[in-house]
């Protein structure tokens, strides 16, 4: 998509002017609406699928596998593919990269650990199916889908179940082969739900800025006139790193003020326990069957 | 007020099935038998002579006869003729086609449309209309800045990016149409030309009927372009600048009254010259108070509420559905799906009530 300086200039204005507004009439801090959906891929450990008005539909499934390894970098395998690019692009690497990171920044590894020398080994394969179809021939980058990817994979690390462990969990003595129960209903969640401490997934936000404002879930339109965007991580209720500038689109890209970061940094922590209470509650709506997945 | 909103799609779809599972397998069965009756008498009917007006899916068989000739939106085999999409039958003499209920926008001669310019080529911008090709300007189909009447030359080939640039947004109109279905537009019409001073909507082009006028005026301030191809503009309307020049007719009118001489009193038939500076070519937007602003991303959010409920859209319904949302209160809450669908229902209620 490429705009008209007349929309361009009309989009930017109103969003710096003082009493700033987007054009979808969103407020800084909304989310456009979304549907998500957990527990329906038969094969695999936790699954979820996410959608939104664009038709921009990603799915995630999480598989686990158990290893021997003392190794706690190999245990987490995050792998994206994007419709119509390759698998060795910038853009898909990046991704790859960045939502791994804030994984393995902020993973748990003792939820993994099944005995004393074996573990889970976790592998996360993102798959986007759908991109507007303008997508290809316009300046502006695929980076603002992290937010989506993320949200994706939190659900579907929520709703990962594996099975349970009837073998012995002290092996270090007696060599013996992990083997667990047939039965599908004692299975436990990953991510242990009833206990409030304990560890969540991460989140990535992609914050959008403009002249002294910031904006979180930029549209298209808004993205081609953004100076800069930010990702930041969402971990354990604070704000952690990975922290990474982003270039939006190639438009209008201008040097970031540091003031405009503290600015995403607060944008983020007025958003965030609102999008995980959305998220935990889709997760917790597992579909009982896997027939109505489809 | 929530800042996000995330629904599980699957939660209808679980109830229904319980329904289904309710009713025991006998009566399935019937059901199903009367069904496949009724589909095979149907289709026998249209073994015998075509139904008039009938709605048709992809791949359905319409006719073993023949002697039609296949139109648009059908393929044949073995002379059979079947539909390529889902949508009624329309038969001219002995000329058979589908029209679709939902596709790409196909120009006709007349449509007042909205386009953006997509490229430029050999004295000819090409313009995204929406449709399966883009449409084409010629330049000899523009007004040059300045409102001078002459033939094009080369030096306005070359200067053609300081007119229209890619990207740009421009309201025309459909001057014919060639037979791969691709459109020639023109813009020799002071309605016609750049469009600033606003926002730029997509909607579904089978949404909107053809009318006499797709330019609007609307409470608020706002005016709205409807293009037949479902690519919308909504603008501040803008004050009336001509009033400068009826007053100097006015003028002369009145010094007229001490003696005539002729020519005196007229006014250029196309106000060309008065109206047509390379203003009507800027870039710039006036000024827009946020007010008019905020109506303007209303009156958006109204379009898309009535193009998610597939109401064709027309002007009244569009002010209707404006005085709706201001209804629901705070503008941001119109992008929920749930207030959407609610105002259109509202709509669709108040046009009852009328009948």
């Amino acid at each position: 998509m490429v705009l008209s300086v007349a929309e361009s200039s009309y989009i930017y204005d109103s969003l710096t002017s003082s009493n700033s507004s987007r054009i979808d009439a969103r407020k800084a801090n909304q989310y456009r609406p979304l549907n998500a959906n957990c527990g329906f891929l038969p094969n695999s450990n936790g699954s979820s699928r996410i959608y939104n008005a664009d038709g921009i539909e990603i799915i995630t499934s999480v598989k686990a596998k158990v290893v021997r390894t003392e190794r706690i970098a190999d245990l987490i395998n995050v792998d994206i593919d994007i419709h119509g690019e390759k698998d060795n692009t910038t853009l898909c690497q990046q991704l790859t990269t960045l939502i791994k990171a804030s994984i393995m920044d902020s993973f748990q590894f003792d939820l993994l650990k099944l005995t004393g020398k074996y573990y889970f080994q976790l592998f996360i394969d993102v798959s986007i199916l759908y991109l507007p179809e303008d997508f290809s021939a316009s300046s502006y980058t695929l980076y603002s889908l992290l937010s989506l990817i993320s949200m994706n994979v939190y659900i579907s690390l929520k709703s990962t179940k594996l099975p349970f462990l009837i073998s012995s969990k002290d092996d270090f003595d007696v060599e013996e082969e992990p083997t667990f129960s047939d039965d599908w209903e004692l299975s436990k969640f990953l991510i242990p739900q009833d206990s409030k401490n304990t560890f969540q997934p991460p989140l990535i936000f992609v914050v959008g800025t403009a002249g002294e404002k910031a904006i979180i879930d930029p549209s298209l339109e808004e993205e081609e006139i953004l100076e800069h965007g930010i990702c930041l991580t969402w971990s354990n209720s604070k704000v952690t790193t990975p922290i990474q500038s982003l270039t939006l689109s190639t438009n209008n890209t201008k040097a970031l003020k540091l003031s405009l970061i503290s600015e995403a940094i607060k944008l983020v922590k007025n958003v965030a326990p609102d999008v995980i209470s959305a998220l935990d509650t889709i997760a917790s709506q597992e579909s009982d069957d896997f027939n109505n997945g489809f | 007020m929530s800042v996000i909103s995330i629904k599980n799609p699957l939660k209808s779809t679980v109830i229904e099935e319980n329904h289904i599972n309710e009713s025991d397998d006998e009566n399935n069965d019937l059901m199903l038998d009367d069904a496949i009756d009724e589909v095979l008498d149907s289709a026998q009917k249209r073994y015998m002579n075509l139904e008039n007006s009938s709605i048709v899916t992809p791949g359905e068989l319409i006719t073993e006869d023949a002697t039609w000739m296949r139109g648009h939106g059908t393929y044949y085999l073995d002379d059979k003729t079947y539909s390529s999409v889902a949508g009624t039958i329309s038969k001219v003499n002995k000329l058979l086609s589908v029209i679709p209920f939902n596709g790409r926008y196909r120009p006709e001669t007349g449509d007042h449309v909205v386009g953006r310019i997509i490229g430029i080529g050999n004295k000819r911008w090409r313009v995204d209309l929406g449709s399966e090709h883009a449409g084409i300007l010629v330049l000899g189909a523009v007004n040059l800045p300045g409102g001078v009447l002459r033939r094009k030359s080369d030096s306005d080939e070359l200067q053609m990016r300081s007119i229209l640039k890619e990207g740009d947004l421009l309201n025309c109109e459909v001057q014919s149409t060639f037979n791969d279905g691709s459109a020639s537009l023109h813009t020799r019409s002071l309605k016609y030309g750049k469009l600033r001073n606003g926002m730029f909507v997509k909607v579904n082009s089978s949404l909107i009927v053809r009318t006499k006028n797709h330019l609007h005026e609307l409470p608020g301030g706002v005016s709205v372009i409807i293009g037949v191809n479902g690519y919308c503009w909504i603008f501040k309307t803008k004050n009336q600048a001509s009033s400068v020049a009826s007053n100097k007719a006015e003028s002369e009118f009145t010094s007229a009254s001490n003696g005539y001489s002729v020519g005196m009193g007229s006014v250029s038939i196309t106000r060309l010259e008065e109206e047509s500076s390379w203003e009507i070519y800027s870039d710039k937007n006036d000024k827009i108070s946020s007010s008019i602003k905020e109506t303007i991303s209303r009156y958006r959010c109204c379009l898309l509420a009535l193009s998610y409920n597939s109401i064709s859209i027309n002007a009244q319904r569009l002010v209707k559905a404006y005085e709706i949302s201001l209804g629901y209160g705070e503008i941001n809450k119109l992008i929920n799906e749930d207030v959407k669908k609610s105002i259109g229902e509202d709509l669709i209620n108040s046009e009852k009530m009328r009948g």
